[in-house]
This record gives structure tokens, C-alpha cells and sequence, in this order.
């Protein structure tokens, strides 16, 4: 906030920053693109200081980030090849002894702009505009409310997610980075009054602590080895001297793993987004599954020349996005709740980001992630747009058939549409991002990570069949459907996962037909144009997020739009010279003309056809039984669902599955008897050394002696002038004796 | 100790005196103050310790043979005359509060 | 004088004031007397002797009777039953005093102790008396809180340990005394020094002694200043007559500025400060009597402002009677 009025005047001087001569004067409005989300959030507490009661915040803020996305729109057309870097204002500049590379430390408020800052600032931008916009109808309910703090909290996070996106050093993406944990923490714990938001607020933040401190570290480290946290510093200071075997070098990896799965939601970290779900669905959509939880994958992919040079980081980071991916879809599976089946596969999808990210492929990373903040976004919004209406119902079970649903019809279509991509359906966006990375996963160099690849496979089938199991359960079958506990359109729904709801009856005396409840006077409202075109809009980004893939198919060998965004920046140093031998070293040279399909020279056979046409065959096997599998037990048969949960759980053996699925594999509970209760303990005996030895023992010891020693005295003060004047006089007599005696000592 | 030095000059008996009449005043002036309970009694027991510190001041005036003892005895006379009025003052002030002169009647002092 | 017998003097006297304070009307009271005095003739005997001055002197005779008057005179200011008989006793104190103050040679500070003292600040007292006196109760002439002392041996001992301190130091004096020749040069040259600002007085004494010579008493210029002698006692001051010759008239001792016209030169020449100060506190003090003694009632804040012409708040007011409540 302070730095606001530097960055006007230095925006508004046209950055007298140090310039690249041949970069396009569009560039030097980049950080417009930081400042109006800054902007409106300052009016944002303007109109919450001023109680301001209509609709306001939500303008200013859409102003402010359409502005910011048109902004990034002529970056786009105006980023070069080469990195410029903008210096906004100075901030800190230290030296000391000569004040050579290793006697320094310069970190000023710098914009970084590349292609890969561009491409990700793009897609953040244009979600958080289309999103709201979304939320100024979603939100309405609490206008003079709490829609004040919604916006401002919203344009908060635009602002911390641009300067971790195009700061120009690890200093200003470390506080991008703790920016947008902050704004995650406001909105999930948006409804503060409710136990479970405030608890699930506190879990993200407490969560991200532990990431945060490991990317606090890798930052220690980095400028301990390297000398610098400027990006275009370090990248020639990698250069010059890539992989050091000292520890400090060959831990930065691991430690920026460490915050990235922290902030990504990966295996060891990722369980506070679910709980996230308790923020407003608007900010599931985009923080928390489109925009900032893809931070890590960012992070990852800008430090990339810090991973290229450590396999053993990169099979990691590999290994935990695959095994993150299987264990999310399993959970995923056997969940009830629409927003948390959607927050497992955020959870599953970014391990397919991590997984492609560790088997070397920034390309296919950036892509998915492109790909999914589109659908998945579309996804979150149509279940909002669902649970507004129907007052906060999310149980798959108690809903049924919306497409035949009056004032749902294009939700419900968005949403099956939303399906498919997130199915990987052949020939959707998705489809290539995924294809993308498992065909790197199976021609990685590093044969360790080959089995991921399968993995991969594996998940993409189970990714089918979880999301056909929302999407035939809601949409399509026969209408039913029972109204959720909040009539007034808050989403402050009850996650008991299966034992939701029975306050409104059995499951069977709640159908209503023809979109006509008899629950009660309940009739489920149709959204309106705010919700609705914002939904289109990001269906149609969500198509056209294929269409770099189509172009590259159709016309062979022009390169992927995509791969050239994501090959002109750091992501790819050194990828090329590590040689992965995936088809990824045709983008050391992007203006080549790119052998797409050219792998049988790379000698890696899948099942003996060469690894894309095999991927994309598996790939689309996989997809389509999922939906089979999917098509039987959740629309043409529903009864068998139930029938095959309770085969599973009458035998033993089998049992486990269900059980662990339905909750989660246990990993909260067991974080919480590993973690939590140790310490809980340790805290509790520190606690009881405190009250009794310490506060009881010693301080209240030590204050008890004056009060006895006071006691004794206290017949002397009876409150009488003379008793005082007593003690005075003779006071005064004593030592007036005494230093008289003393003197007359010294007279002889 | 210090007996008499027979060598020393003769003093003046008559400072001796004064200076010993001064200390006798101003110790009785504190018992005075110490003991009574009358608010009145006690300002006259202050004026006594006055006395005292007067007839202290010519005492050493004259023994020095100095003025300046002389003058702080003005001094003191205008200090007393002030306390005089202020103390007063203060007297019938509290006098009005509780209707007796007694200074155990203001107890406020004491913590319990 | 000698510690051990001062103290046991001192020690006399408290043992005698603490009876006197216990028992100020019981039967004890006459030989609590006879030991008070007894302990305080011992204490003056002590301090004759102390000053090592032999042969009899009749002004510390009196010194002495005057000593002993305001001794005793103070002891029944803290003993009688009775504020006015203690505030009578209290004129005795400060005649006594007065008459101290005589003897040591300090007549202006012993007119204005009487005047002011027992003219002025007495007065005050006894007003105060009247106004503020209760009731006797049927205890006795005066109110019970007069007649019991308060914890009389305390305040005896706080009181007595003092004396002796102080007693001690009056004895060591002495030891410390510079020689008297020395003083009395000092004190002389301090005579002289005041006089040179006092012409006139030497002037009288100039025209006397023309006068007396049949001379032309008026016809006559300075010729110089002052000049002492080498021992102090006398000084020569010279003049030139009408006929040109030169007249050396000399000033004795006696011829020296009085003491209250020293004393004054003494106070507006070395302390004009201290003595417009001392204006400064008698107005103070005058202005700080007149507030307490106003007769002062119980306002609220608010009708204290409305009663000095201030708009009225009604704020507070409210608030406090919410707490009150």
C-alpha cells in the first residue's frame, strides 16, 4: 500500500527504468497490470471505511482487473524474445565490503517480463475479470455485508498473484507468494462466523507455513550460492557455474519443492484444499483451482535451471506429482460433495502439472495448466451456479437430472461440457496438455519415472470416471432434486460427506418432477446474465485453449503457440543441452520447423508404437471406459453403485478400499496423531511447567515476598498523617545520627 | 570521641546556648508534632521547628559574625507567614469536610 | 562537650517530656517537671562548659533563663489539653526567643519575630481557633483527641535521637572554630566595606567633629577613601577644608551603621533576589489561602461550566449516570 504512490508516479513517468533500447513501448505499461488491482483494493477499503452499501466494490474491482487484463493483452502482442526488466522504483540496495557479487543484496521492485510471465499473467487476469464478474451476482446476498471485503480481498490477491507472476526477483515473488496466502486465508475464511471456515482458514494458512518456510530457505540459499535473487542475474550466475556439490547448492531444489508443494497442494501438503471449499465458490474457481495453486508449478518452472542441473530433484518432484495424482482421483471417487469431488481433481490435475514438470516438460506443465484453469474454473462456477440455486445442495444424491431444469439448461450444459475437457476427452484442450506430459513421462531419459507414465494412464481413467459419476448423477436422469439448508444463496453448505441432509427427509419423499418441488414452496432459481456470461466466456477460452494443439495438428510442424510462450524463458534453459530425449529438445531451436511427431528416433516404444501415438490411443481408451464405466453405474443403472459399495464392503479384503476412499486414506487423522498430537502434548507439559513452576513458582513468588515483607510494616500506615510523619522523623533522626557519628569518627 | 581540647580559644557561651536551644526547640516541635492530634496544635508544633531553625540561624550568624544569618531569619519569617496561611486555610477546609480537627478523621491515606 | 553525658542529658529531658506527654494532668506531672528541667539545666550546664568561656558573664545568665523559658514554654505547647492555652504558650516560646535573639546582638530580628510572630501569625491562629473550635465533651475542658497524645514514646524517641544528633554537632563546633581574631578582622572588614556605601554616615560623623573644633562644619571635600587600620578597629577617613589644609577624622567602632540599617543594606545589596522571591511566596500564599478557605460546594462538571459561562455538554453527564447505574 505504501509503494502505491511510488508506482503511480513511476508508472505514470513512463518508467524511467532501465529499458531495453529495442523493447516495444507497451512494455513500460506492465505495471499498470500490478497497479489497478492495487487500486481498486484501496477503494475496495475505501467503501468498506464508508460502509458503502451496493454493488460498488464488485465494479471497481472488475474495472480494475479488466483493465489489468487488457494491459497484459498488449504485453502479449508486444513481448519479445528476450526478457525485459522494468524497474518500477527502487527499494532495496545494499553493499557492503566491495561491494562485489557476493558482497551485496539487490532486490528492487522490478517486473520481469518474459513470455512465460505473459502467458501466465493472461489466463490469471482474464479468470479473475470473468470471475468477478461471476461473483458480483453470486456474492449479492451479502452486499452492505461482507461483499465489501470479498472484492477487496479478490483485488488483494490479483495484486500479490501479479508481483509473484512478474516480480522481477525471488524477494518480490516471496511476497507475492505470502500476498496471496493472505488473500487465500481472507476468503476462505470468509464466512468467519461459521467454525468450519475459520478452522479450514487457518489449516491453509498453517499448511502454506510449512511450504513457505522451505521456499523462505531455497531464497537464503540461492543468494548464498549464486550471490543474487534477481532472475537475470541468476540465470547468468547458473550459467557460468551450474551445479555446485556443496549442500546449499544441491538443497535449493529440494527446499523450492518444498514451497511449491506447500502452495500446489502436492502429496505431503495438499491437504488443506479441500477444506478450502469453504470459502465462496467464486474463490474456488479462481484461487483455488484456476490461478494460485498453480504458484508452485510457476515457481518450478521459472527456477527450472535450478532443477535441470539435480535428476534426483526433478524425479522427486516427479514421483510426488504422479502418486499426488493417483491418491486425489481415488479420493475423488468416493466423494459425495460436488466442490470437493472438484477440489481432489484440482488436487489430481496439479499432479499431473508436478509430474510433468519432474519428467522435464515445462511445456506440457504450462499447457495443462492453461488448459485446466479454464475447465476447472467452468467447472467450479457451474457448481456454484447449482449450489446458489438450490440453496446450497451439493450432494450428488440429492440431485438429479438438471439439464431438464428450467433456468439451468445452459449451467447444466456448461458444466457437461466442463466434464469432457476435464475427462481428457479426445481431441478437447485437456487432452493434449495430458498427452503432452505422459508422452514425456514415458520418453523421460530418467528411467525411473517411466512407470508414471503408466500411472498417468491410470489416473486419466479414474479422472474419467469420477467426473462422468457428477456428471450423470446431476445432470442428467431424471429430475430430482432437494433443496440444501440455505435459502438465502449463501454457500455455506454442511460438508458431512454421506450423512448430509437428513433434516429434509428421506432421499425418496424429497423428488420433485417436472421442475415443479413439492418441498415446500422451494423453486430453484435460475442464474442470471452475470453468472451466465461470464460462464460462457470461459467455456469458449476453454475451447480455444486447444487450439494451439489443432493448429499443430492440422497444419504439421508449425510450432505450438504454447510451447513457443513457455520456450522463450527460463523454463527452458538448459533443457535442450540435458537432452531428455523426449521430443521437448526440438524446442531449444522454436523456430525450427518442429518434428512433432518425429519420436521413433528417440527409440522409446510403448507397447511397440511409438510413445505419442500410443499415449494418445491408451489415453483415449482410458478416457472412454471411464465414461463407460461411469455411464452404467451412475445413469443407466444407479442402483449398482450402491450394490457394488456394498459387495465392497461385506468382504474384508475389499473393505479397506471403500472405507479408506470415503475418508481420504486417513491422512488427516494421521497428520493429526503424528503431528498434532505430539505436539499438542509437548505444549500441554510446557504449559503446566509454565503455570506451575514458572508463573506460580517464581513470578508469583517473587511477587508474594514484597507483598509479606509489607505486611510486616503495614501496622506503621494506619492512614494517619503522624504515622507517615513517625517514620520520617525518624528516618530523618537515624541518619542524621548516623552521619554525624561518622563524622565525628573522622574528626579524630 | 572528642573531649575538650583545653588548647582550643574560649568559644562564646552564648552561641553554645542558642545553638542548644535551637536543637531543644526543634525536637520538641517534631514530638509535638508526632504526639498531638489537633490539626492546629500540629501547624503550631511546625511553627516551634520554625523557632528552632531561626534561633539556629542568628546563633551561627553570631558565631561567624556574619549578617547573612540575620537575613535567612527573614527569609524563614516569610516561609513560616506563607505555611501560616496555607496551613490554615487547609484547616478549615477540612475542618468543613468532617466537623472536628482531629487528624485521625482523614484516614484516606491507608490502603485498607 | 562529652557524647556519653550529652546523651544521658538528652535521654533526661525525653524521659521527662514522655511522662509530661502521658500523664500531661496526673500527679506524676510535678516530678516529671523537676526531671525535665533537672535534664535540661544539665544539657546547658554542658554547653557553658563546652564553650571553654570562664567567670561570669550576666549575659548568658540571661541567655540562659531565656533558653530555659522558651524550653519550657514549648513543652506546654505540646502538653497542655487545651489549642489556645498552647497557642498563648506559643508567645511565650517566641518572646523567649526574642529575647535570645537580644542577647546575641540581632535587635531587628528580635522586634520583627515578636511583631510578626506573636503580632501576626498568632493572630491568625487564634482566628482560627474560634472558628474552628469544638465543643468541650464532658471528659474535661477540651476535646477528648486533645488530651491523649498520640504514641508519645514513639514520636519521644524519633524526637530525642534527633536532639542528641543535633546536640553533638553543637558541641563540635567548637573544635572547628577558626580563630577569633580572624573572625572578628573579617566581620570588621565587612563593617568598613558596608559603611564606604553609606557616605552619609560618615559624613555626620565629619561634620560632628568640624563642629566641636569651631570649624566651618559644611566647608570641607573628601580627600580619598576609606582607609582601615591594620587591625580593623578603626579607620581614617581624610578630608580637605575650606582653607586647603587636610583634616584626617577618624571612625571607630562605634561609629559603624546600627544593626538593622546593616542588616537592610545586607539584604537589598547581596540578596534582591531571594528577597522579591520571597514577595513572590507571600503572594502565592495569600492567593493559595484565599482559594481554600472559599467556601466550596459540590457541582457537576456541567453546571460548574454553565456557572462560568460555558456552553453545557449533557454528554458526560449521561454517560456517567449510565455507569452510576
Amino acid at each position: 500500500m505504501i509503494a502505491a504512490p511510488a508506482m503511480l508516479s513511476s508508472v505514470l513517468a513512463l518508467a524511467e527504468g532501465p529499458l531495453d533500447a529495442h523493447a516495444a513501448p507497451e512494455l513500460r505499461w506492465a505495471g499498470l497490470a500490478l497497479l489497478l488491482p492495487l487500486i481498486s483494493g484501496v477503494l475496495c477499503l475505501l467503501c468498506g471505511w464508508m460502509k458503502v452499501r451496493s454493488k460498488l466494490p464488485a465494479a471497481l474491482t472488475i474495472a480494475a482487473l479488466g483493465g489489468a487484463f487488457a494491459t497484459i493483452l498488449r504485453l502479449q502482442g508486444a513481448v519479445g524474445e528476450t526478457p525485459v526488466v522494468i524497474n518500477l522504483f527502487d527499494w532495496i540496495s545494499w553493499t557492503w565490503g566491495d561491494g562485489s557479487r557476493f558482497h551485496g543484496f539487490t532486490a528492487n521492485v522490478d517486473l520481469y517480463i518474459d513470455r512465460l510471465t505473459v502467458f501466465w499473467m493472461l489466463f490469471v487476469t482474464g479468470l479473475g475479470t470473468l470471475i468477478a464478474l461471476y461473483a458480483s451476482e453470486y456474492m449479492e446476498s451479502d452486499v452492505g455485508k461482507g461483499y465489501t471485503r470479498f472484492f477487496g480481498a479478490v483485488s488483494i490477491f490479483l495484486f500479490a498473484m501479479g508481483c509473484l507472476v512478474m516480480g522481477g526477483n525471488l524477494v518480490m515473488l516471496y511476497l507475492g507468494w505470502e500476498g496471496v496466502g493472505l488473500a487465500s486465508y481472507l476468503l476462505i475464511g470468509y464466512y468467519f462466523t461459521k467454525p468450519e471456515a475459520v478452522a479450514a482458514a487457518k489449516k491453509a494458512f498453517i499448511v502454506n507455513r510449512i511450504g513457505d518456510l522451505g521456499l523462505a530457505l531455497a531464497l537464503f540459499l540461492i543468494w548464498q550460492c549464486y550471490g543474487t535473487v534477481e532472475y537475470a542475474a541468476l540465470w547468468k550466475a547458473i550459467e557460468a557455474a551450474p551445479a555446485s556439490s556443496e549442500w546449499t547448492a544441491q538443497a535449493i531444489p529440494w527446499l523450492l519443492m518444498l514451497g511449491a508443494f506447500g502452495k500446489s497442494a502436492q502429496l505431503p501438503l495438499y491437504v488443506w484444499l479441500p477444506d478450502a471449499m469453504e470459502g465462496p465458490t467464486p474463490v474456488s474457481a479462481l484461487i483455488h483451482a484456476a490461478t494460485m495453486v498453480t504458484a508452485g508449478v510457476y515457481l518450478i518452472a521459472r527456477m527450472f535451471p535450478l532443477f535441470i542441473v539435480n535428476p534426483d530433484a526433478l524425479a522427486a518432484v516427479a514421483w510426488v506429482g504422479g502418486l499426488t495424482a493417483l491418491l486425489a482421483a481415488t479420493i475423488g471417487m468416493a466423494q459425495y460433495d460436488m466442490k470437493r469431488i472438484w477440489a481432489y481433481s484440482t488436487i489430481s490435475q496439479l499432479g499431473y502439472m508436478f509430474l510433468g514438470l519432474g519428467v522435464g516438460t515445462t511445456f506440457g506443465a504450462s499447457y495443462h495448466v492453461f488448459t485446466h484453469a479454464f475447465f476447472k474454473a467452468l467447472l467450479f462456477l457451474t457448481a456454484g451456479a447449482v449450489m446458489h440455486g438450490f440453496a446450497g445442495q451439493l450432494d450428488i444424491r440429492k440431485l438429479s437430472g438438471l439439464l431438464k431444469v428450467p433456468g439451468f439448461r445452459l449451467v447444466s450444459l456448461l458444466a457437461v461440457l466442463g466434464c469432457f475437457w476435464l475427462a481428457a476427452f479426445p481431441f478437447t484442450a485437456a487432452f493434449f496438455s495430458k498427452d503432452e506430459i505422459l508422452v514425456s513421462a514415458f520418453t523421460a531419459k530418467d528411467e525411473r519415472v517411466h512407470v508414471l507414465g503408466w500411472i498417468g494412464l491410470v489416473v486419466a481413467a479414474l479422472t474419467a470416471y469420477y467426473t462422468f459419476r457428477v456428471g450423470f448423477r446431476v445432470f442428467f436422469g431424471p429430475v430430482k432434486y432437494e433443496p440444501g439448508d440455505e435459502h438465502h444463496g449463501h454457500d455455506d453448505h454442511q460438508d458431512h460427506g454421506h450423512d448430509h441432509g437428513h433434516a429434509h427427509g428421506s432421499h425418496g419423499a424429497s423428488a420433485a418432477h417436472g421442475g415443479h418441488g413439492h418441498h415446500g414452496e422451494f423453486h430453484p432459481h435460475g442464474p442470471r446474465w452475470a453468472i451466465r456470461v461470464p460462464l460462457v466466456l470461459i467455456a469458449v477460452g476453454a475451447m480455444l485453449a486447444g487450439w494451439p494443439s489443432y493448429r499443430t495438428m492440422l497444419n504439421h510442424g508449425e510450432p505450438n503457440w504454447v510451447k513457443t510462450q513457455v520456450a522463450q524463458s527460463s523454463a527452458y534453459q538448459g533443457v535442450a543441452a540435458e537432452s531428455h530425449g523426449s521430443h521437448d529438445d526440438h524446442a531449444a531451436a522454436p523456430t525450427a520447423a518442429e518434428g512433432e511427431h518425429a519420436h521413433a528416433d528417440h527409440g522409446h516404444l510403448v507397447l511397440g508404437m511409438d510413445a505419442h501415438t500410443a499415449v494418445g490411443r491408451l489415453g483415449s481408451l482410458a478416457c472412454i471406459a471411464g465414461i463407460l464405466v461411469s455411464l452404467y453405474l451412475h445413469l443407466i443403472n444407479r442402483g449398482a453403485a450402491d450394490a457394488l459399495r456394498r459387495t465392497l464392503m461385506g468382504s474384508i479384503a475389499t473393505r479397506w478400499i471403500v472405507v479408506g476412499a470415503e475418508r481420504k486414506w486417513l491422512v488427516d487423522e494421521f497428520y493429526d496423531w503424528v503431528i498434532r498430537l505430539p505436539l499438542r502434548l509437548v505444549a500441554n507439559i510446557l504449559s503446566a511447567i509454565d503455570e506451575l513452576l514458572l508463573d506460580a513458582g517464581i513470578v508469583n513468588g517473587i511477587g508474594a515476598l514484597p507483598a509479606a515483607f509489607g505486611r510486616l510494616f503495614r501496622p506503621l500506615y494506619g492512614g494517619v498523617v503522624q504515622g507517615y510523619a513517625v517514620t520520617m522523623a525518624g528516618g530523618v533522626a537515624l541518619v542524621a545520627a548516623w552521619v554525624i557519628w561518622i563524622w565525628l569518627r573522622g574528626a579524630n | 570521641m572528642n573531649p575538650i581540647d583545653p588548647q582550643l580559644p574560649p568559644g562564646d557561651p552564648l552561641v553554645m546556648l542558642g545553638l542548644l536551644a535551637s536543637a531543644i526547640l526543634f525536637a520538641v516541635g517534631i514530638v509535638g508534632f508526632l504526639s498531638r492530634r489537633n490539626m492546629i496544635t500540629m501547624f503550631l508544633c511546625t511553627e516551634l521547628m520554625f523557632q528552632g531553625a531561626g534561633l539556629a540561624m542568628i546563633s551561627y550568624g553570631r558565631q561567624h559574625m556574619d549578617l547573612s544569618g540575620q537575613v535567612f531569619v527573614i527569609f524563614i519569617l516569610t516561609v513560616a507567614a506563607a505555611e501560616a496561611a496555607l496551613a490554615l486555610g487547609l484547616v478549615v477546609l477540612l475542618y468543613r469536610r468532617k466537623e472536628t480537627l482531629s487528624a485521625e478523621a482523614w484516614k484516606e491515606l491507608a490502603e485498607s | 562537650m562529652i557524647p556519653p553525658l550529652l546523651y544521658a542529658a538528652s535521654a533526661i529531658c525525653a524521659v521527662g517530656l514522655f511522662l509530661l506527654l502521658r500523664q500531661p494532668t496526673g500527679k506524676a506531672r510535678l516530678g516529671a517537671t523537676i526531671l525535665g528541667l533537672a535534664g535540661l539545666a544539665w544539657l546547658l550546664v554542658q554547653g557553658v562548659q563546652a564553650s571553654g568561656a570562664l567567670g561570669f558573664d550576666p549575659r548568658v545568665a540571661i541567655m540562659s533563663l531565656a533558653v530555659a523559658m522558651a524550653t519550657a514554654a514549648a513543652v506546654r505547647v505540646i502538653t497542655t489539653t487545651r489549642p489556645v492555652f498552647a497557642a498563648l504558650y506559643f508567645v511565650l516560646v517566641v518572646v523567649a526567643g526574642a529575647v535570645a535573639y537580644l542577647v546575641m546582638g540581632a535587635e531587628f530580628m528580635a522586634f520583627s519575630l515578636i511583631i510578626v510572630y506573636a503580632g501576626a501569625i498568632l493572630i491568625t491562629y487564634m482566628f482560627v481557633l474560634m472558628l474552628a473550635q469544638q465543643a468541650p465533651d464532658a471528659g474535661g475542658p477540651s476535646v477528648a483527641y486533645d488530651r491523649v497524645a498520640r504514641e508519645p514514646a514513639a514520636a519521644v524517641l524519633c524526637g530525642f535521637v534527633l536532639l542528641a544528633a543535633l546536640a553533638s554537632v553543637v558541641g563540635d563546633a567548637r573544635a572547628n572554630q577558626q580563630p577569633a581574631a580572624m573572625i572578628e578582622a573579617r566581620a570588621n572588614a565587612a563593617a568598613w566595606n558596608r559603611m564606604r556605601g553609606m557616605p552619609e554616615l560618615a559624613q555626620e560623623r565629619i561634620t560632628a567633629e568640624l563642629a566641636a573644633a569651631g570649624k566651618d562644619p559644611m566647608g570641607w571635600s573628601p580627600a580619598g577613601g576609606l582607609e582601615v587600620a591594620q587591625d580593623g578597629r578603626t579607620a581614617m577617613m581624610p578630608v580637605t577644608l575650606a582653607d586647603g589644609t587636610r583634616h584626617e577624622t577618624v571612625l571607630k567602632a562605634s561609629d559603624l551603621p546600627v544593626n538593622s540599617t546593616s542588616l537592610g543594606w545586607e539584604l537589598v545589596t547581596s540578596y534582591p533576589g531571594s528577597l522579591e522571591l520571597a514577595g513572590v511566596i507571600l503572594l502565592m500564599a495569600m492567593l493559595g489561602a484565599v482559594v481554600l478557605a472559599r467556601r466550596q460546594t459540590d457541582m457537576a462538571e456541567d453546571d460548574r461550566r454553565a456557572a462560568a459561562g460555558l456552553s453545557r455538554t449533557n454528554v458526560e453527564d449521561a454517560d456517567l449516570a449510565g455507569d452510576r447505574a
